[in-house]
C-alpha cells in the first residue's frame, strides 16, 4: 500500500524535466525530497496530483492506478509555495471550501481543526489580514478536512522566516503522523528536510542525470 | 476548435445569403388596385397598428376600445406619413402591422399602387364630403383632414410695412428674403402637400413653372428645412417656438395648416400673432385615412377599430389630439379660445388628383432637390 | 470535447450576432444599388447633402477635439500638479458628462440656451444670435453659427472626462525628479522649452489618445447634432434621417446608396482611429516608471488662485446642463401671461404620460427590461467569449487568440446608427417576423456593449493566479464548480462594472434605439423624451415633461455608475 511510481516521464514540448523516475512510499511515511529550485520538484508533485499529463509510466495509490483519473477524483491533497486562499471568502469560509456540499460539512471536526492550528477567534477574519504562517495553517487545516489520501507539500514554508519555517515544520509532522497521512513534502532546506521526513531523499538521487530544468 | 467555429460561422452563412435575392421582390406597380391579390395574415387577436410619431391616440383612448372589443392593441410608429408608408414597403412580404393610420393623399395612390392595401369591411357613418373628395373607394376611409397652406407673423410684417401676400409670386421680392421657411417635400407631410399645391397653383396662373418659383424662393434665401418642426418652431417667429430652445425666428413666413393660428389662439388664450393666407390654389387640403394592411390579420378588430376611430366620441376629439379637423358630417373646430374662429377654411384648394400625385411625385420631387439645392 | 464546445459555441453565437445582421444588411443594400461598398463611398456626393455632411462631420469633430483639448488640459494640469481637497468630488463632476446619456446631454444643452435660461440671460444668444455671438456669427460669417457653437461645446462637454482620464494620471505619476533634472539642463531654461521638450514628449501620447477618442465620438455623435444644430448634417446625423427609405427595391435608390457610401465611410475612419489609439496605448505602456500620485502632488503643494477659480469654474461647467435641465422640468412659461411659474405639472403629465404613447414609468420600465436583456446576453456573451481567448492563450494557440479578440473589438467600429440600420435591414431579410418582437433592441444594444463587457473581463482573467483553479481540483471540485465557486466570485468586481456598463449604456443609448425601436407600447426613455421634443408644442407643458423624462433617465444612468463606481477595484478591467 502507499504511492508507487513506476518509470515516470513527464515532458514540456521535447523536453523531459522529469525522466524515468521510481519512488515508494510506504502508508503512513512522510517523505522529504531535498534539491535546489527550479529542478522539477513542483511538476513531480502537480504530476502526482493530476494538474500535469505525464508522457509515460505508472502512478498507484493505496494498490489502485490513478495515473488516468482527473485531479478532482484523485483523492490527494497539496499545498503550494504561496498559500491559496479565495480573497471573497473570509477564514472559515475558506476552511469549508474543504467540503464540495454543505451537508456534508462536519462542524465540530472543522472546530477541532481550528483549534489545532491555533485559529480560533480568527474565524471571520479577512483574509488579507493573515499573517503567512496562519495563511499556510489554514491551507493545512483545508487540506487535513478533506481527508487526503496523500497529502503533497510543495515548499509551503519557504516564504517565512527560518525560525517560522522550522517551528511549523514541526507541527505538520506531528499533525501528519497523528492522522497517519503519507505526504511528499519538498523543500530547498536541508534541515527543515530532517524535521519533517522520516526519510530524506536528494533530487539527485531520484533524477541521476540531475540538469533538468522547469 | 475555433477554427471549426469560424468553418461553422461561414457554412450558416452559406446558405441563407442564397435566399435573399429571391425574397425581395422589387417595387412594381399593378395598373389598377383592383388587380390586387388580397392575402390575409394570422389572427392573434392583438391589433396592430401602424401610424406616425405624432399622433396622439392616448392609451387612454385606446384601452377604451380594448374594453369595448376585447382587442389588445399594439402600436409600431414611423417618424412621419412617409414613414408608414416606407415601412409598410419594407416589410411588404411580411407586414409588421393589421392597420395603417396616418397616410394621407399624397401617399395613398402610391400604397393602393403597390398592393399595400386591402378593402375593410367597416360600416362607416355619415362623413363631411369634403373629405371623401380626394378618395372615396372602400380601401382607405378618412379619420381627419385638413388644409395646408402659408401662415404668416403679423406683428413682423406691420413692423416692417409688409402687408399680408396675396400670391405667391410676391414672394420672391426682395423685402421677403432669407425672410420665408418651407419643410421640405421629401421629408416632411406638410412639405410634401404645399408643394404639390404650387405645382396645381402655376398651373392655374398658367405663368411660370411652379419649380423656376421654387428656384427664385431658394435664390431669395429661403429657408429649407427637413421637418414642419424646424420651421415653425425654429425659424418661424410668430408660433410657439419663440418660447422654445433653439428658435431662430428669422422667418415671418412658413407652410402650416390653415387651422394651426387656430391652435395658437386656443393655447395661447385666445390671442395670436400668427394668421393664415388664404390664396387660391395655394393650399392643399389634406386627407388622413385608415386602411387595412393588404396581408395583416385580425379584420375583424381592424373593422371594429376603423368604426371606433369614427365614432362621435373619439373623432370629434381629433382637434385636441392630433390638431385636427374631425371628418364627420356636421362636426367642426370647437369655438373654444378662439380655435375655430382663426381658422380659415380655403374655399378653392389645389386640384391634384391622387393618381396624379402617385404617378408625378418622385419626378417632382427631383425637379425640387434640384431648384432648391435642398434635399 | 466539452471544454471545446463551451469555447466554440459562444464565438459562433457572438460573431453570427454581430456579422449576420451586418452582412445582410450589406447584401440588401447592395442589391438595392447594384454598387459594392468601395464604389458608393465615391457615390456619397450624389445624395444633395452627401459631401456636406461629409465636410462638416470631420469639420465639427476635429473643432470639437481641439475645443476639448483646450478646456481639459489646463484642468489635467492643475488637477494633477497640486494637492486638492475634495478630488474624488471633483473628479466625480467632471466625469459626469461623459456617461450622461447623450439625449440628456442634448436636453440639457438646450435648457442652457433657450429664451431664459442661463446662457442667454448673460447675454449670450446661442439661438437668435443677437450680441456678442452675432457679432462673431457675422465675422466667421458660418450661418447657424450659434448652433455649431452649442453642438462644440457640448461635444467638449461630453469628452472633457476623456481628457482628464487620460491625462492627469500621468501628470500626477511622473517622477519629479525628471522635471527636476531638466530644469538644470540649458535645454530646459524656460518654461517653454520645458513645455516643449520635456512635457509635449512625456504627455504626448495620452493627449493624442484624448483626441482620437473625442473626435470619434464627435463624428458619430447623433443626438447632439439632432438637438442643437438641428439645420447641420453629419453623416450620422442623416444616416438617420433619411434612412427610413433604404433598402426598398426601387424606391429611392439614391438614399440607399449614400447609407452604404456612408456606413463605409464611417467604418474606415473609426477603424483608422480606433488601429491608431491602440498602437499608441501599447507604446504607452513601454515608458518610464510611475510614482504614487500622492508623492508628486506633495512636491507642488497647494493649488494657488487660478488653479482654483479654473478647476471651480469646470465643476460648475460640467453640472450647469444637468441642473438647468432638471430646473426647466419645474420652470414653466406662461404662454399667456409671458411669466415664469414653478411647478411639478410637468411631472404629474410624465407620469401619466397624457401627452405621449408610454409614461415615463412605462418607459422606464422598458429602458430596464432592455437594460437587463442587454446585460444578461452581453454579460454572458462577454464572459465566455473573453474566456475562450483566454484558454486559447493558455494553450498558446495565440494567433487565433488574437484574430478572435481582434473580431470582438468590431462593433467598435460601427455607430449606433449603424447598427440599427443594420440590424433593422439584416433582420428583415432573415426572419422578418423577428422585427415584429419586442425584444429585437436588445441585439443592436448587446452588439454595441458585448466588446466593452471583453475588454473589462478579459484582462482580469488574464490576472488570476492559475494556482486559485489547481486548488479548486485538488479539493475535488469538478468544472462546473470550479466555474461556479471559484472563478464567478474572484471576477465578481469586473462583473458587476461590466453589467453596471452595459446596462447604463442600453438605458442611454440612442441611435439604434432611434432607428429601430418605433414599436409604441415599447418606448424606451430616451426615445420618449425625443419623441415628445418632436411633438408640435402649442401647448406649454411639453418641453417641461420632456425635461422631466430626460431627469429620470439620467438619475438612473447615475445611479448605475455609482453602484459600478463602487465596486470597481484597482486590479484588473482595464478599461
Amino acid at each position: 500500500m502507499g504511492l508507487t511510481i513506476q518509470d515516470l516521464n513527464v515532458s514540456f514540448g521535447y523536453k523531459y524535466v522529469v525522466s524515468n523516475l521510481n519512488l515508494e512510499l510506504d502508508s503512513s511515511e512522510i517523505v522529504a525530497i531535498l534539491g535546489p529550485s527550479g529542478c522539477g520538484k513542483t511538476t513531480l508533485l502537480r504530476t502526482i496530483a493530476g494538474l500535469q499529463n505525464q508522457s509515460s509510466g505508472q502512478i498507484t495509490l493505496n494498490g489502485e492506478r490513478i495515473d488516468g483519473v482527473p485531479c478532482e477524483s484523485r483523492g490527494i491533497g497539496m499545498l503550494f509555495q504561496r498559500p491559496v486562499l479565495f480573497p471573497f471568502k473570509d477564514l472559515l469560509g475558506n476552511i469549508l471550501f474543504a467540503y464540495q456540499k454543505k451537508n456534508q460539512r462536519d462542524m465540530n471536526e472543522v472546530r477541532s481543526v481550528i483549534q489545532e492550528m491555533g485559529l480560533e477567534g480568527k474565524e471571520h477574519q479577512a483574509i488579507e489580514t493573515l499573517s503567512g504562517g496562519e495563511a499556510q495553517r489554514v491551507v493545512l487545516a483545508r487540506a487535513l478536512l478533506t481527508k487526503p489520501k496523500l497529502l503533497l507539500l510543495d515548499e509551503p514554508l519557504s516564504a517565512l522566516d527560518v525560525d517560522l519555517r522550522r517551528k511549523i515544520a514541526k507541527e505538520m509532522r506531528l499533525t501528519l503522523k497523528t492522522r497517519g497521512i503519507p505526504a511528499i513534502h519538498v523543500t530547498h532546506d536541508p534541515i527543515e528536510a530532517e524535521i519533517i521526513g522520516d526519510r530524506v531523499i536528494h533530487w539527485t538521487d531520484l533524477q541521476p542525470g540531475g540538469d533538468n530544468e522547469e | 476548435m475555433i477554427r471549426v467555429s469560424l468553418i461553422l460561422s461561414v457554412l450558416l452563412l452559406a446558405p441563407l445569403s442564397g435566399c435573399l435575392d429571391s425574397s425581395q421582390s422589387a417595387l412594381e406597380s399593378v395598373e389598377s388596385p383592383d388587380d390586387c391579390v388580397v392575402y390575409t395574415g394570422d389572427d392573434d387577436n392583438i391589433l396592430k397598428i401602424l401610424t406616425y410619431d405624432s399622433l396622439a391616440i392616448s392609451d387612454e383612448v385606446l384601452d377604451e376600445f380594448t374594453n369595448q372589443s376585447g382587442y389588445q392593441v399594439e402600436l409600431i410608429r414611423g417618424d412621419d406619413a412617409g414613414s408608414v408608408l416606407e415601412k409598410m414597403l419594407l416589410a411588404k412580404d411580411a407586414p409588421q402591422a393589421d392597420l395603417a393610420i396616418g397616410l394621407d393623399n399624397t401617399y395613398l395612390q402610391t400604397a393602393l399602387n403597390n398592393c399595400l392595401i386591402a378593402p375593410h369591411n367597416a360600416t362607416v357613418p355619415d362623413l363631411n364630403p369634403l373629405a371623401l373628395v380626394p378618395y372615396a373607394g372602400d380601401r382607405a376611409v378618412p379619420f381627419d383632414h385638413g388644409y395646408i397652406c402659408l401662415n404668416v407673423d403679423t406683428s413682423a410684417l406691420e413692423e416692417n410695412n409688409l402687408s399680408i401676400p396675396t400670391s405667391l409670386e410676391e414672394l420672391t421680392d426682395e423685402a421677403w428674403r432669407g425672410r420665408t421657411a418651407f419643410p421640405s417635400p421629401t421629408t416632411s407631410s406638410p412639405g410634401r402637400a404645399f408643394m404639390t399645391a404650387t405645382i396645381d397653383y402655376f398651373e392655374q396662373m398658367d405663368s411660370i413653372d411652379a419649380m423656376r418659383w421654387w428656384e427664385d424662393m431658394a435664390d431669395n434665401d429661403a429657408i429649407f428645412t427637413t421637418g414642419w418642426s424646424e420651421a415653425y418652431e425654429i425659424h418661424y417667429s410668430g408660433g410657439y417656438g419663440v418660447w422654445e430652445e433653439g428658435h431662430i425666428g428669422d422667418a415671418w413666413l412658413t407652410v402650416s395648416y390653415c387651422h394651426s393660428p387656430g391652435v395658437e389662439a386656443y393655447f395661447g388664450g385666445n390671442s395670436t400673432i400668427s394668421k393664415s393666407v388664404i390664396i387660391d390654389y395655394a393650399a392643399f387640403h389634406q386627407v388622413e385615412y385608415a386602411a387595412k394592411i393588404n396581408g395583416g390579420g385580425d379584420a375583424a378588430a381592424v373593422d371594429e377599430f376603423i368604426e371606433f376611430l369614427l365614432s362621435e366620441e373619439v373623432n370629434v376629439e381629433m382637434p385636441f389630439y392630433n390638431y385636427m379637423y374631425p371628418v364627420l358630417e356636421g362636426q367642426d373646430l370647437p369655438e373654444t379660445d378662439g380655435y375655430r374662429y382663426h381658422s380659415p377654411i380655403p374655399s378653392t384648394p389645389a386640384e391634384v388628383s391622387n393618381e396624379r400625385i402617385a404617378e408625378e411625385m418622385e419626378d417632382w420631387l427631383a425637379a425640387w432637390r434640384k431648384a432648391t439645392d435642398y434635399i | 470535447m466539452r471544454s471545446t464546445v463551451v469555447r466554440t459555441v459562444p464565438v459562433v453565437l457572438y460573431l453570427s450576432m454581430i456579422l449576420l445582421p451586418l452582412l445582410f444588411a450589406v447584401d440588401r443594400l447592395m442589391l438595392v444599388t447594384g454598387s459594392n461598398p468601395v464604389e458608393s463611398v465615391f457615390q456619397i456626393d450624389e445624395h444633395p447633402f452627401g459631401s456636406d455632411a461629409v465636410k462638416f462631420t470631420f469639420v465639427q469633430a476635429f473643432l470639437s477635439a481641439i475645443l476639448t483639448l483646450l478646456i481639459g488640459l489646463p484642468i489635467a494640469w492643475w488637477l494633477g500638479r497640486y494637492q486638492w481637497k475634495h478630488i474624488g468630488i471633483v473628479r466625480a463632476a467632471l466625469t459626469l458628462p461623459f456617461v450622461t446619456p447623450s439625449i440628456v446631454a442634448a436636453m440639457g444643452f438646450l435648457a442652457l440656451i433657450k429664451n431664459g435660461g442661463l446662457l442667454h440671460s448673460i447675454g449670450i444668444d446661442l439661438r437668435t444670435e443677437t450680441g456678442i455671438i452675432g457679432s462673431l456669427s457675422s465675422t466667421i460669417g458660418v450661418e447657424n453659427s450659434g448652433h455649431i457653437i452649442a453642438l462644440l461645446v457640448a461635444h467638449a462637454w461630453f469628452n472633457l472626462a476623456l481628457v482628464i482620464r487620460f491625462v492627469e494620471p500621468r501628470i500626477a505619476t511622473l517622477p519629479p525628479r525628471y522635471e527636476d533634472a531638466f530644469r538644470m539642463l540649458p535645454v530646459g531654461k524656460t518654461p517653454f522649452d520645458r513645455l516643449a521638450k520635456f512635457w509635449w514628449p512625456m504627455l504626448k501620447i495620452p493627449i493624442l489618445s484624448a483626441f482620437t477618442f473625442t473626435f470619434l465620438f464627435s463624428f458619430t455623435s447623433f443626438a447632439l447634432v439632432r438637438w442643437l444644430a438641428p439645420n447641420m448634417w453629419t453623416l450620422e446625423a442623416l444616416m438617420a434621417t433619411v434612412g427610413g427609405s433604404a433598402g426598398i427595391p426601387g424606391y429611392r435608390v439614391e438614399v440607399s446608396r449614400f447609407i452604404l457610401g456612408a456606413a463605409t465611410l464611417q467604418a474606415i475612419v473609426l477603424i483608422a482611429a480606433l488601429g491608431l489609439t491602440s498602437r499608441m496605448q501599447q507604446r504607452n505602456f513601454q515608458e518610464t516608471e510611475l510614482v504614487s500620485e500622492g508623492y508628486s502632488r506633495t512636491m507642488n503643494g497647494h493649488p494657488g488662485i487660478l488653479p482654483k477659480i479654473g478647476v471651480f469654474m469646470a465643476t460648475i461647467f460640467a453640472l450647469a446642463p444637468l441642473v438647468f435641465m432638471a430646473l426647466s422640468s419645474v420652470r414653466i412659461r406662461n404662454r399667456t401671461t409671458d411669466s415664469y411659474r414653478w411647478s411639478l405639472e410637468a411631472w404629474e403629465y410624465a407620469f401619466q404620460g397624457d401627452l405621449s404613447y408610454v409614461s415615463v414609468p412605462e418607459a422606464l420600465t422598458n429602458s430596464l427590461v432592455y437594460a437587463t436583456g442587454c446585460l444578461l446576453l452581453s454579460c454572458t456573451l462577454g464572459f465566455f467569449v473573453a474566456h475562450s481567448i483566454h484558454s486559447l492563450e493558455k494553450q498558446n494557440r495565440k494567433k487565433l487568440a488574437q484574430t478572435i479578440d481582434v473580431l470582438s473589438m468590431l462593433p467598435l467600429a460601427l455607430s449606433g446608427v449603424m447598427v440599427g440600420l443594420g440590424v433593422l435591414l439584416g433582420t428583415l431579410k432573415i426572419w422578418p417576423e423577428l422585427f415584429n418582437f419586442y425584444g429585437l433592441p436588445i441585439l443592436p444594444h448587446a452588439m454595441l456593449t458585448t466588446p466593452f463587457v471583453i475588454r473589462i473581463l478579459l484582462p482580469a482573467m488574464r490576472e488570476i493566479d492559475p494556482d486559485y483553479e489547481a486548488m479548486g481540483m485538488v479539493l475535488g471540485f469538478n468544472a462546473i464548480q470550479r466555474f461556479l465557486k471559484i472563478k464567478i466570485p474572484l471576477l465578481k468586481p469586473q462583473i458587476v462594472v461590466a453589467s453596471a456598463l452595459s446596462m447604463a449604456f442600453s438605458l442611454g443609448e440612442f441611435g439604434a434605439s432611434w432607428v429601430l425601436l418605433r414599436s409604441g407600447a415599447w418606448d424606451t426613455l430616451p426615445v420618449l423624451v425625443d419623441q415628445l421634443m418632436s411633438r408640435p408644442k402649442y401647448f406649454e407643458l411639453v418641453t417641461p415633461i420632456a425635461m422631466a423624462s430626460a431627469t429620470v433617465l439620467m438619475c438612473t444612468t447615475f445611479l448605475l455608475f455609482v453602484i459600478a463606481e463602487r465596486f470597481r477595484t484597482h486590479k484588473g478591467g482595464g478599461f
